[in-house]
């Protein structure tokens, strides 16, 4: 018998598999082309054959696989969003803090530098109440006697001019404020050195009382206190010139001038403490 | 008018209470960062109140214990500022006899009345201040619409008021 008998399955799959072998050395033998074309030959023709079984199972598994893998993204991309805005909120809490605290560090920088240009003690003092009389414009500050402070000292910011001790409490001192109408400081025009006395004026703002006609001021200049009466030290800044009356028929004119101080904003100030280091 | 002692015991309560109200409300506007236009003494809604409940003779005393309490948080000159309040409150007492009080705002009135009346005559009298005509039309301005709100706050304690009123 040229053939063996072939009647079970088991001996059905040894068949084949000789086949196949033997099949697989003809072909690797008779085929004109290199060794490396040859196997690719068969891999094509394999390919051929297994490709759309291949593409099939591709789809099916890709499909399944994408499917879930995409539940599976947006679960996690959900997830990480939750985690990314609280991660965001506590950004944004820290940057509101930081952003605060840049700017108190610009101010004490400010303060810092004010205090080492005095040659005075300056106190330091937090703004507690303001007057409740619309007309008069005065605020309360949380130092009084115990901090050595005593009626008529000068009263400044990082800005500039804010006042005097106008009240003495046991921890607290009314100041008045400059922009009131009681209040006069001397001053002197930063660029021409002009004398003044700046006073304060219904309207919130600053105005340049008894100023002789042909002073040499221009809007814009800045108005620094000249030092004279012992209450103020020289060189702070006390406002800008806005603009002085031009009305011939005066002997004496006056100005607006603009506050160098923002009051509304205002919180701390030093009060100038002279005698003491 | 002879008054009985429940009846005077009722008006000083009601008026120890309006008081200590009042100062707490100054000592509220004088700490809190509250706008300008809300920051507003309330002096007239007190003065409107007392020309209701206070005779001449307890409203003199009345009005200086108001100054004195006003004091702790301003530096407005106590003296004249009694002058103004009395004042006021005379003023408001008068229209107070002669009409009655019948509606909110116959109430609105009196207080917006009361607030400009008060703030002008601070203006006048403490030298503050007509420097330029454009300033005094800006002062008259910030006066009115201080008056105006002063009323507008006054009004949801109009029941309680006028129902004083009516009891007197």
């Amino acid at each position: 018998m040229l053939f063996p008998s072939v009647n079970t399955q088991k001996s059905w799959l040894g068949f084949l598999l000789g086949f196949l072998v033997l099949l697989n050395i003809y072909f690797h033998y008779t085929f004109d082309g290199t060794l490396e074309e040859r196997g690719r030959w068969i891999d094509r023709s394999l390919g051929r054959i297994l490709l759309p079984i291949q593409a099939a199972f591709h789809w099916g598994a890709e499909s399944v696989s994408s499917s879930t893998a995409r539940f599976s993204d947006l679960w996690q991309a959900d997830l990480e969003n939750q985690k990314l805005r609280a991660e965001l909120q506590q950004a944004q809490l820290t940057l509101q803090k930081l952003s605060e605290l840049d700017l108190e560090n610009e101010r004490l920088r400010k303060l810092l530098e004010l205090k080492s240009k005095a040659p005075f003690r300056l106190q330091t003092a937090q703004i507690v109440g303001r007057d409740v009389n619309p007309f008069f414009h005065t605020v309360e500050i949380n130092a009084g006697e115990a901090e050595g402070i005593e009626r008529g000292m000068a009263v400044v910011c990082d800005q500039g001019v804010v006042g005097r001790i106008l009240r003495v409490g046991r921890s607290s001192s009314t100041v008045l404020l400059v922009t009131d109408l009681n209040s006069r400081v001397d001053g002197v025009i930063q660029r021409s050195r002009v004398q003044v006395i700046v006073g304060g004026a219904a309207s919130g703002d600053l105005r340049l009382h008894l100023l002789p006609r042909r002073s040499d001021i221009r809007p814009g200049d800045t108005i620094v206190t000249a030092g004279v009466g012992g209450i103020f030290p020289s060189g702070y800044r006390l406002g800008t010139i806005l603009g002085a009356s031009d009305d011939p028929n005066l002997v004496l004119g006056d100005a607006e001038v603009e506050p160098a101080v923002n009051f509304a904003s205002l919180e701390e100030v030093f009060v100038v403490v002279y005698g003491a280091r | 008018m002879a008054l009985d002692k429940a009846t005077i015991r009722g008006d000083l309560s009601s008026t120890v209470l309006m008081l200590g109200g009042w100062a707490a409300w100054l000592a509220f506007i004088s700490v809190a960062p509250l706008p300008h236009w809300l920051s507003l003494p309330m002096t007239s809604f007190v003065l409107v109140f007392g020309s209701l409940q206070w005779t001449y003779f307890f409203g003199a005393f009345a009005v200086l214990l108001m100054v004195w309490i006003h004091h702790a948080f301003s530096i407005a000159p106590p003296g004249l500022l009694w002058v103004i309040y009395f004042s006021a409150f005379i003023a408001l007492k008068v229209i107070m006899t002669q009409f009655s009080l019948t509606g909110i705002s116959q109430l609105f009135l009196a207080l917006f009345s009361a607030s400009l009346l008060m703030d002008i005559f601070q203006l006048i009298l403490m030298n503050r201040s007509f420097e330029s005509a454009y300033l005094t039309a800006s002062l008259f301005g910030v006066i009115f619409v201080s008056a105006f709100v002063q009323a507008l706050m006054g009004i949801p304690f109009t029941e309680f008021i006028l129902s004083r009123a009516r009891v007197e």
